[in-house]
């Protein structure tokens, strides 16, 4: 799907509990996701802190649908969140 | 350890006034087997039916295979924990097995009401019903007796199929309790007959190593049906009746060839049983054979899949290799379970294993290539060296039979037809072959249509 989508000329951020998958298929931008059942959020969180990690991981695709690639890329929401963190301060 | 497999080869089985063995035919009292599977308040109906090899006959719906296995010293029973068995541990001593014979379970859910459906979910089991269910056959489990759809290890044995229909209003894990925990009773008894016979052949197992030799381990990845059903000891594949999602578990090859990994449903082994196929796994025998002559066959390492996270798979796989690095292994063989997911585990315990400097081999079977469109794998690190292919699951198709077995009276009419062949494997679990049985190789089996033309 993804890469059709890219053959159409719509980039696309693939979000992924197993990364190594859609990186060894050829995905550009691959972002890490949670796990196979609740991929964006987690129900062991409260509200607010599910919301929290739900944008993160958001926020990460939408970074890596704007970051130029070369090869399959591996965006982690975690990675993203601490850099956020320092435009912050 | 030290283990002395007695086999009592089964030439015939056959229903007769008493349930006896003499000279290799196993004659059954069908009243007498059935009567304690009636007297479990949970079975509604219960019957007991013969399928043998050649035989124009399908087996449908079954939930597990296993070969009766008698502990006759050593301590512990076959098939550990599972159904409330002791789990006391298995692999030394004495153990009579039954050759070439099995007991099928058979579970037969037409119209019944389910409990809480909803909350038990599986994997593997779809809502259809009767002639609907049937149409769409090659996508639930059965395994044919004869013809070019005879391609599991199950079509060469006897099998004696104990079908059971469980009582209105059970959740689908008691509904397979009942099925299992009967079935092995029967097993059991069926097993108990040699304990005063002469065996046809005793094999030795001796786990000590030979000074100077490789060690290699073999790792199983199975994928546990926890993140499903919950830590349920009954439904899908069990380590000493643990199902649930563990860190590797290290077992010799002789606690194997006693049934400590075992267990059946839509979990277990791609939904074909785990029983049979773990106990006579043709790794852990081309292991045993080779064992202080070759090699020294160090055991197996039970990993357990469905992490569904690859960082957990990553823990998983690392400790795996560490596990591997402190017991001495040099070489160790991977087989995997199911695909998808399950598949990302297997290779990164292959990764860890080949970064720890410990040389691995891969036995799959391949993906359905999309006429060359798809790679052979799903995943492949660039650390995976050396693969032995179990072909494609490509099957040619299923014959017209003229014997259904596994329902509670006739079967749906549909069961009874041909069934097209399956091309590559994805979503037909009951075919694959993760172990190498060698029925369901590509080459040997099925030509694709694409190189038919070409000559």
């Amino acid at each position: 799907m993804s890469k059709e989508l890219e053959r159409e000329g719509i980039v696309v951020a693939m979000i992924s509990a197993l990364p190594a998958i859609p990186l060894s298929l050829g995905a550009h931008r691959v972002v890490r996701g949670v796990r196979v059942e609740h991929l964006c959020g987690d129900p062991n969180l409260n509200e607010e802190r599910d919301r929290g990690l739900m944008y993160r991981i958001v926020q990460a695709a939408l970074q890596a649908i704007q970051t130029p690639v070369t090869q399959p890329t591996l965006f982690d929401p975690a990675d993203v969140s601490r850099k956020e963190a320092v435009h912050a301060s | 350890m030290r283990l002395e497999v007695a086999t009592f080869e089964i030439k015939d089985a056959r229903f007769g006034r008493q349930t006896s063995l003499r000279g290799g035919i196993l004659e059954l009292d069908k009243e007498e087997l059935l009567k304690p599977v009636l007297q479990d308040q949970y079975v509604a109906k219960a019957d007991l039916e013969i399928a043998r090899p050649g035989e124009s006959t399908r087996v449908v719906e079954y939930e597990n295979v296993i070969e009766p296995k008698l502990k006759v010293d050593g301590g512990g029973n076959c098939y550990p924990g599972v159904c409330g068995r002791a789990t006391e541990m298995v692999g030394s001593g004495k153990t009579h097995r039954l050759g070439g014979v099995a007991v099928v379970e058979c579970l037969d859910l037409s119209n019944i009401a389910e409990a809480a459906p909803g909350e038990s979910r599986q994997w593997g089991r779809e809502h259809e019903e009767g002639e609907d269910k049937a149409r769409r056959a090659v996508h639930h489990r059965f395994f044919d007796m004869r013809g070019p759809g005879a391609v599991t290890p199950y079509a060469s044995l006897i099998n004696i199929c104990l079908i059971v229909k469980p009582v209105d209003g059970l959740a689908a894990q008691d509904q397979h309790y009942v099925s299992f925990s009967n079935s092995l009773k029967l097993a059991d008894r069926l097993a108990e007959l040699t304990r005063h016979l002469k065996p046809d052949r005793v094999e030795t197992y001796d786990t000590t190593p030979k000074p100077g030799l490789p060690g290699v381990m073999y790792i199983p990845h199975l994928a546990s049906t926890e993140p499903v059903v919950g830590a349920q000891g009954t439904y899908g594949t069990a380590v000493y009746g643990q199902v649930r999602l563990s860190a590797a578990w290290y077992l010799t090859g002789t606690e194997m060839l006693d049934g400590a990994v075992c267990g059946g449903g839509a979990g277990a082994v791609s939904g074909g049983g785990a029983t049979w196929r773990m106990a006579n796994n043709p790794i852990v025998e081309s292991l045993w054979k080779r064992h202080a002559r070759e090699a020294n066959f160090i055991g197996c390492l039970i990993q357990r899949t469905n992490w569904t996270n690859q960082k957990e798979y990553r823990v998983a796989a690392d400790r795996a290799a560490q596990l591997c690095l402190g017991l001495g292994v040099k070489g160790v063989i991977l087989t995997t379970d199911i695909r998808g997911q399950r598949w990302v585990g297997t290779m990164l315990t292959l990764e860890a294993c080949e970064r720890a400097g410990i040389k691995t081999v891969l036995v799959t079977e391949e993906e359905d290539n999309e006429a060359g469109a798809a790679p052979p794998l799903l995943f492949a690190p660039p650390e995976f060296a050396a693969g032995i292919s179990t072909g494609t699951g490509d099957v040619v198709g299923f014959e017209p039979v003229q014997h259904v077995i596994g329902t509670i009276g006739k079967a749906p009419e549909a069961w009874f037809n041909a069934i097209p062949p399956i091309h590559g494997r994805y979503g037909i679990a009951h075919v694959q072959d993760y172990f190498g049985f060698g029925k369901q190789s590509y080459a040997d089996f099925f030509v694709p249509p694409a190189l038919q033309r070409l000559g």
